[in-house]
C-alpha cells in the first residue's frame, strides 16, 4: 500500500501512520497476513524518528491489526474479530459522533446513508 | 610529449565540461536548470530561449579554453606547463560553474516573473511492498569480495616489491578509493524508495533500474581501482600492463557516463506520462548544484540532474567530507606542481653523495635511497637511459625520470635528468639505480668516486 503522511499536518505522525494502515486494510490495499517494513526501515524511508513509527505500530498491535515476531518481522494480522473491546470502543466513538450529528440536525436516515457511503467507498477502491 | 598531453587534456576537459554542464538544461522530471517548473511550462518559449542561450555560451567557452590551452606547447619547463595547465583548469571550472549559476539565477527569475511557483510539498509517501524488496535488483555485496581480494593481493605484493616507504601514499589512496566505492554502494542500497508515479509497477521498474545501474557502476569501479596495485606489481616484476590499464580506466569512465545518462533517459521516458503528479518543489534546498538541508538526515542524496550522488552540506559530516575532499585534491595538485618547480628551478635538486659505507641518492618527489656500497655489484656509465623504461610510479616527463620504473625487465629506481649525455647505473641484487644530475660533470665525479 501507499502510506502517506503529511509532516505539516496537526495530526501527530504516529496517528497518521496508524490511521493510514487501517484505511489501507479497509480498502484492500493492505491484505491480511501481508508483511510490513520493520520500524527502522519505515522510519528511514519516511525520514521520521524511529520512536514515531514504533508508537504507531504499537498502537496497531494493541488493537489487533498487526502482529510481530523476531522471525517473521511485522505483519498484518491474519483475521480480525469484532471482539468486546473493539465493540466498546466503536460504540463510544459512535456515541460521540451521533451526538454531534443530532445537534446539527441530521436524522437517523442521514447518518445511515453516510455510513453506507463510507462502506461503499472502501469497496470501490 | 607532456605539453601535447596537457593541450589534449585541456580540450577534453573543456568539451566534457560543456557537455556535462549542459545536462541540467535538459529537463529531468520537472526540474530544469536547478529550478522546478510546472510540467506544462517546460516547453515554454522563454524557457527554450534561455536553455538555448545557455548551451550556446557553454560551447563558446569550450572553444575559448581549448584555444587558451594551445600556448602550453611552447612552454619549455614541465613545472611551468603544469602550472599553466592547473591555472587554466581552475579558471575553466570556475567560469563554467559561474555560467551555470548565472543561468540558474535567470531561470529562477523567469519562474518568479511568470508566477510558476509550486506549492510546497509536505507529504511523504512510502510504498510498503516496494520497501520490503527495494534492493532485489541491487548487485550482491559479495562482488566486493573479489575486488577487495585483488586489492589485498596487490597491496601485499606492492609492499614486498617496492617497500613501505615507496608504496604507502599510493596504497593509502587506492584503499580509500576502494572504500569510497563500497560506501557509495551502501548509500545506494540505503536510499529510500522513490514513489515517483504512485503506480507500484512503474515505481518498481524505476527503482530496480536505478539501483541496478548504480550498484553495477560501484562494483565495476571497485574492480578498476582494486586491481591497480596488482597491475603495478606485475609491471614491476614481469611486463608492463600500465598502458592496458589506462585503456581499461578510460573505457570504464566512458561506460560510467554512458550508463548513467542512459539511466536518466530511461527514467525520463518512463516518467513522461506521470511528471505532473511527481511535482515537488525542493529548490530551496538546492543552491547552485549543492544540496543543503539540515532537516534531511541523509548524508548522500541523488542529485536532480539524475546522473550523480550529492553530498548534503547541511549536515556537519557533509561539510567535513566536502572540506577534506577539497583539501586533498588541492594538496595533491599543489604538491605535484611544487615538486616540478623544485626540479626545474631548484638548482642542484637531483644529487648524490657517497661515503665509504653508503651511496645516497636524492630528488624531489621521491624517497631518498641509501645503498650499501658492498651491495653494489656493478657500476656503469651510460650515455642515456635504456630505451623502453616503464614508469611504475613517480615522475616521467621529457626532462625528468624520477621514482620507480621498470628498465630492461628489472625493477629500477630513477633519479635522472634526461638528455644530459651521462647516466650512472648502479646494479644491486634486487634492483637497479639510475642517476643523472643536471650537470653531467657531477654524475661523472660520482662515477669516478665509486670506481
Amino acid at each position: 500500500m501507499l502510506l502517506k503522511i503529511d509532516v505539516a499536518s496537526t495530526v501527530p505522525l504516529y496517528q497518521q501512520i496508524h490511521d493510514q494502515i487501517i484505511l489501507g486494510l479497509a480498502s484492500g490495499q493492505l491484505q491480511p497476513d501481508e508483511a510490513l517494513p520493520a520500524v527502522r526501515q519505515l522510519a528511514d524511508e519516511l525520514a521520521v524518528n524511529m520512536l514515531t513509527v514504533a508508537k504507531g505500530y504499537n498502537l496497531l498491535k494493541a488493537e489487533g491489526y498487526l502482529i510481530s515476531d523476531r522471525r517473521q518481522g511485522t505483519r498484518v494480522a491474519a483475521n480480525f474479530q469484532a471482539d468486546a473491546v473493539f465493540m466498546q470502543a466503536l460504540q463510544e466513538q459512535l456515541h460521540q459522533l451521533t451526538a454531534a450529528a443530532k445537534i446539527r440536525g441530521l436524522d437517523v436516515k442521514d447518518v445511515q446513508e453516510l455510513v453506507a457511503a463510507q462502506y461503499q467507498s472502501f469497496e470501490g477502491e | 610529449m607532456l605539453n601535447w598531453l596537457f593541450v589534449g587534456m585541456t580540450i577534453f576537459v573543456a568539451v566534457t565540461m560543456a557537455a556535462t554542464t549542459m545536462l541540467p538544461a535538459k529537463p529531468h522530471k520537472n526540474v530544469i536548470l536547478e529550478t522546478t517548473l510546472p510540467h506544462e511550462q517546460l516547453n515554454h518559449p522563454a524557457v527554450h530561449a534561455l536553455t538555448k542561450n545557455f548551451r550556446k555560451q557553454l560551447w563558446w567557452l569550450a572553444l575559448f579554453f581549448s584555444l587558451a590551452g594551445l600556448p602550453i606547447i611552447f612552454i619549455h619547463f614541465d613545472s611551468l606547463a603544469l602550472l599553466y595547465f592547473m591555472l587554466l583548469l581552475f579558471g575553466l571550472i570556475g567560469v563554467f560553474y559561474a555560467t551555470e549559476v548565472r543561468f540558474i539565477h535567470k531561470m529562477s527569475r523567469l519562474k518568479q516573473q511568470h508566477n510558476w511557483l509550486q506549492k510546497q510539498n509536505t507529504e511523504k509517501v512510502a510504498d510498503t511492498q516496494l520497501i520490503l524488496t527495494k534492493n532485489r535488483r541491487l548487485l550482491s555485496m559479495q562482488w566486493f569480495i573479489g575486488s577487495g581480494g585483488l586489492l589485498v593481493i596487490g597491496l601485499v605484493s606492492n609492499l614486498w616489491l617496492l617497500g613501505w616507504g615507496t608504496s604507502w601514499p599510493l596504497l593509502l589512496a587506492l584503499t580509500l578509493g576502494w572504500a569510497l566505492f563500497l560506501l557509495l554502494y551502501w548509500v545506494i542500497a540505503a536510499l529510500p524508495v522513490r514513489v515517483l508515479t504512485a503506480q507500484p509497477e512503474y515505481d518498481r521498474v524505476l527503482n530496480d533500474s536505478y539501483r541496478q545501474t548504480w550498484s553495477r557502476q560501484m562494483v565495476l569501479g571497485s574492480y578498476v581501482i582494486g586491481s591497480l596495485p596488482l597491475i603495478i606489481s606485475i609491471t614491476t616484476m614481469a611486463f608492463s600492463l600500465i598502458y592496458i590499464y589506462f585503456i581499461i580506466v578510460t573505457a570504464f569512465c566512458i561506460y560510467l557516463i554512458y550508463d548513467l545518462i542512459r539511466e536518466r533517459n530511461f527514467e525520463d521516458q518512463l516518467l513522461g506520462n506521470f511528471s505532473p503528479q511527481t511535482t515537488t518543489d525542493e529548490d530551496r534546498y538546492w543552491r547552485y548544484a549543492m544540496y543543503i538541508n539540515r532537516d534531511d538526515h541523509r548524508l548522500f542524496v541523488p542529485d536532480r540532474v539524475g546522473v550523480n550522488i550529492s553530498l548534503n552540506l547541511g549536515r556537519p559530516a557533509g561539510k567535513l567530507i566536502g572540506g577534506i575532499t577539497v583539501v586533498l585534491v588541492l594538496g595533491l595538485l599543489f604538491s605535484v606542481t611544487g615538486t616540478l618547480l623544485a626540479l626545474d628551478f631548484g638548482g642542484n635538486s637531483i644529487r648524490a653523495s657517497a661515503t665509504t659505507q653508503t651511496i645516497t641518492l636524492k630528488a624531489p618527489g621521491t624517497t631518498t635511497t641509501q645503498i650499501k656500497r658492498q651491495s653494489v655489484q656493478q657500476v656503469r656509465l651510460l650515455q642515456q637511459l635504456p630505451v623502453g623504461a616503464v614508469r611504475v610510479n613517480g615522475i616521467g616527463t621529457n626532462n625528468f625520470a624520477i621514482g620507480n620504473f621498470r628498465v630492461d625487465k628489472r625493477a629500477a629506481k630513477l633519479y635522472v635528468v634526461q638528455d644530459t649525455g651521462t647516466v650512472l647505473l648502479l646494479q644491486t641484487n634486487h634492483r637497479d639505480y639510475y642517476f643523472a644530475a643536471k650537470n653531467p660533470k657531477e654524475t661523472q665525479r660520482l662515477y669516478r668516486a665509486l670506481q
